[in-house]
């Protein structure tokens, strides 16, 4: 004969027990679910999101674009960008660089483009290309097809401004005489494309993933 | 009958339900683990996506339009620069014509796998060398591959050619099989007039 055990009244706070008992690490499951996934997908940002133009500033066709960005400079600091840029004109090249050969099939477009910034902002990083409407872009190429254009695309051959800081190399790269970048000036790189494609914007950048489009007014036909 | 005994140091003895659950959790990693080892999962994530053609038929990538032309051979190579480079093996160039898609396309990744097993780099320095610079979108850029192998080597030996060189994972790959033949390398082995790799150029190469 079994001795006369407890009565059974243990089995009940189990019932809703387990619930009750994980409430914390279950109001933490989904907090940690959404930190698991943005832990994982940290190079989404430096193997995607930052290889591409992504983040448009953008102004009306003939109106001045103002363009604002901190990029990263290569020591660990970042620099301003501040500029204002407005596009003049796009058309076919009316005079083509020293030696330019087009290769078959291409043609020269010349981006009039007029640029306005303090002359100690660093601009001379930038980058310029052309899109159709389809969104392909054709760079700016400085050395190409026989050609030598300006290396930097949007700023005064002669008095590009200030370049990014090399720590105490600055003081031997620089020269003290060198004129100062004016005010507001304008530049005429030529970009070469494939006969037939019709310039929708311009693009202007410094670093991916922002930039500035410039859009073209659409050409009376 | 007995007493009470002195309060001994209670042991909590693991219950049927905790031995159960321990045993499903390490079920569940040894069933994780066969799954993980039996199916290569990291291998087929991570693998280029090979795009196969052969020469002379265009391969469609994601970043480019990719034709590699008539694969020719020697043991002298013409580097259009004034300099010939000679081989105890073979020089091995194949001319491709790069028509990049949707932006300007620098092409940075090259290797042959060889008819013998290996796997001949192409693009990371030495004499070999792939350099087809940036091609522009509408505007076909003609560049010539050359390659320093053996002989045994040439026979069945694919072409792979890419965007990135240190990295082709999750991305499109042109695998290109060249269709060479024992025969092609013999022949080539025993040749020494120069076969010429000049630079990149945006005009189409003449036709012998």
């Amino acid at each position: 004969m079994s001795t006369q055990t407890a009565p059974p009244t243990a089995a009940e706070p189990s019932e809703t027990g387990w619930w009750r008992r994980n409430r914390w690490a279950l109001a933490a499951l989904p907090v940690v679910l959404a930190l698991a996934l943005v832990a994982a997908g940290d190079r989404v940002r430096t193997l995607w999101w930052e290889q591409d133009l992504r983040v448009p500033t953008s102004a009306e066709a003939g109106t001045t674009l103002d363009f604002h960005q901190r990029v990263q400079t290569g020591t660990g600091g970042t620099l301003p960008i501040d500029v204002e840029v407005h596009l003049d004109h796009v058309g076919d090249a009316t005079t083509l660089p020293d030696d330019l050969e087009l290769p078959a099939g291409t043609r020269a477009v010349q981006v009039d483009l007029t640029l306005g910034a303090d002359p100690d902002v660093v601009l001379t990083g930038c980058s310029l290309a052309v899109r159709d409407a389809a969104g392909t872009r054709y760079d700016y190429v400085s050395n190409a097809w026989g050609a030598l254009q300006p290396v930097v695309p949007c700023v005064p051959e002669d008095t590009p401004g200030p370049w990014p800081s090399l720590g105490d190399l600055d003081d031997v790269l620089t020269d003290p005489d060198d004129p100062p970048r004016p005010a507001t000036w304008s530049v005429s790189p030529v970009v070469v494309v494939p006969e037939g494609v019709d310039v929708a914007d311009v693009v202007l950048w410094w670093q991916k993933p922002q930039y500035a489009l410039l859009e073209v007014p659409s050409q009376p036909s | 009958m007995s007493t009470p005994a002195a309060p001994t140091p209670r042991v909590r003895r693991p219950t049927a339900q905790t031995l159960g659950a321990g045993a499903a959790v390490l079920a569940a990693l040894a069933v994780g683990h066969v799954v993980v080892t039996a199916f290569p999962v990291d291998e087929r994530v991570q693998a280029s996506f090979l795009r196969p053609t052969v020469v002379g038929e265009p391969v469609e990538l994601r970043y480019a339009r990719l034709t590699a032309g008539e694969p020719s051979g020697s043991t002298v190579l013409d580097a259009d620069d004034g300099s010939l480079l000679s081989t105890p093996g073979v020089w091995l160039t194949v001319p491709v014509t790069i028509e990049a898609v949707g932006q300007p396309r620098t092409f940075g990744f090259a290797e042959l796998l060889g008819g013998d097993g290996r796997t001949y780099t192409v693009s990371t320095g030495g004499r070999s060398g792939f350099l087809p610079g940036t091609a522009q979108p509408g505007v076909p850029r003609y560049a010539t591959l050359r390659v320093e192998v053996p002989p045994e080597a040439l026979a069945g030996a694919h072409l792979r050619i890419g965007l990135e060189q240190k990295d082709q994972r999750r991305d499109d790959v042109a695998d290109i099989d060249l269709g060479l033949t024992q025969a092609d390398a013999d022949a080539w082995a025993a040749d020494d007039s120069p076969v010429v790799a000049g630079a990149w150029s945006d005009e189409p190469p003449e036709q012998p």
